[in-house]
């Protein structure tokens, strides 16, 4: 396969549409730029070679968001295994007793707004940040996970509803 | 009446229909109750996006750059090399699945004759000894000649007769073995 001229211009609109959509998801779900730089070009390799069978853009951003969502969360399970296989390691279970050092980083807001996403179990927790950060309809987000926009609707709210709960449980400010 | 918190965060996000749109309004200018629900929604949704963002701008160009310069390794996916990942157990019980297949396959195609288990006289001619006699020495070049171009023969032993006599031709030199094609190439020397 070569890299034409024509491929490559089409490649190239595409990845001006779609990636400001995508670097905004897996960013949100791995919490970490390199990460994400990393699997957002993963995910554009793999759409370059299946572009041919895509039917269009459209398709195609459905198709690449559903494979970098998937993407970013396999890297997060990833760490939190090779977190929890350090911590049996090196006998450091996560500390219940906050540093005054984690406990001011909880002061912040934004920390504690990250940590509560990052609580939401999956389903919720990629449905919400669909909708805020990659600011897709229901029925954009159904496609994307293969489900109704009925179930669309339900997660969205649960996850809401989860995160306000978080969120008051850390009694953090919420403007 | 109880807010339907569903339906307002459906509404917040533009999601419903007109008709249910002037319904969740009617309930919001009615009840306090349903307008603070729904600013707990605003601000659950405020909340996510007033989170700091990175450069996203400059992560789009090192990420393109970083496509062009790998575009020459970027190529259709294989068929062959497709990575698959199993659960330890469902991937032991596949590994099993196949060998008990690949058993039965040869076992079926060797008892129906499909396949046929090499016999004595199929076999090439492992450590087989040829006695060849000869008189003129210049058919020894042509001997090895015919060997060689069967390539099967891998080892010749060439017995000189106890009162052989030799004659110097030429210079006295040395050369590598793998040099001495011994005329099998190019001429006997």
């Amino acid at each position: 396969m070569t890299w034409d001229s024509q491929r490559d211009s089409e490649f190239q609109r595409f990845y001006a549409d779609v990636f400001p959509i995508l670097v905004r998801v897996v960013y949100r779900i791995t919490n970490n730029m390199d990460a994400a730089e990393e699997i957002c070009q993963e995910a554009f390799i793999r759409y370059y070679q299946r572009m041919d069978t895509i039917p269009d853009a459209q398709q195609g951003k459905y198709w690449i968001i559903r494979v970098a969502k998937n993407l970013a969360l396999n890297h997060e399970k990833r760490k939190g295994r090779e977190r929890r296989a350090y911590e049996r390691s090196y006998h450091e279970p996560k500390p219940t007793v906050e540093s005054g050092e984690v406990t001011a980083l909880r002061e912040e807001s934004a920390d504690a707004v990250q940590q509560a996403l990052d609580k939401l179990p999956d389903k919720l927790r990629s449905v919400l940040i669909l909708k805020e950060y990659g600011e897709l309809s229901y029925k954009e987000i159904g496609s994307i996970l293969g489900i109704s926009e009925g179930n669309v609707k339900v997660r969205v709210f649960r996850a809401r509803e989860r995160l306000l709960e978080f969120l008051k449980g850390e009694d953090v400010y919420v403007p | 009446m109880c807010p339907d918190d569903e339906l307002l965060s459906a509404y917040y996000d533009n999601e419903l229909e007109p008709e249910t749109v002037a319904s969740v309004e009617a309930s919001l200018t009615d009840d306090p109750e349903w307008r603070d629900r729904l600013e707990e929604i605003r601000a659950a949704s405020h909340a996510l996006k007033a989170q700091p963002e990175p450069d996203f701008e400059a992560a789009q160009q090192r990420v393109w750059e970083q496509l062009r310069s790998a575009r020459h390794e970027v190529r259709e996916p294989d068929v062959f090399r497709k990575r698959v990942s199993l659960p330890m157990p469902l991937a032991a019980a596949a590994a099993f699945i196949l060998l008990g297949a690949g058993v039965l396959i040869t076992y079926l195609a060797i008892t129906s004759g499909v396949v046929q288990m090499p016999t004595q006289a199929s076999r090439p001619a492992v450590d087989r000894e040829i006695t060849v006699r000869l008189e003129d020495p210049d058919e020894v070049g042509a001997l090895l000649q015919a060997l060689n171009a069967r390539e099967q023969v891998r080892q010749v032993t060439i017995e000189m007769p106890e009162n052989a006599r030799f004659a110097y031709q030429g210079e006295a030199r040395l050369i590598r073995a793998v040099d001495a094609d011994f005329g099998i190439r190019g001429g006997a020397r």
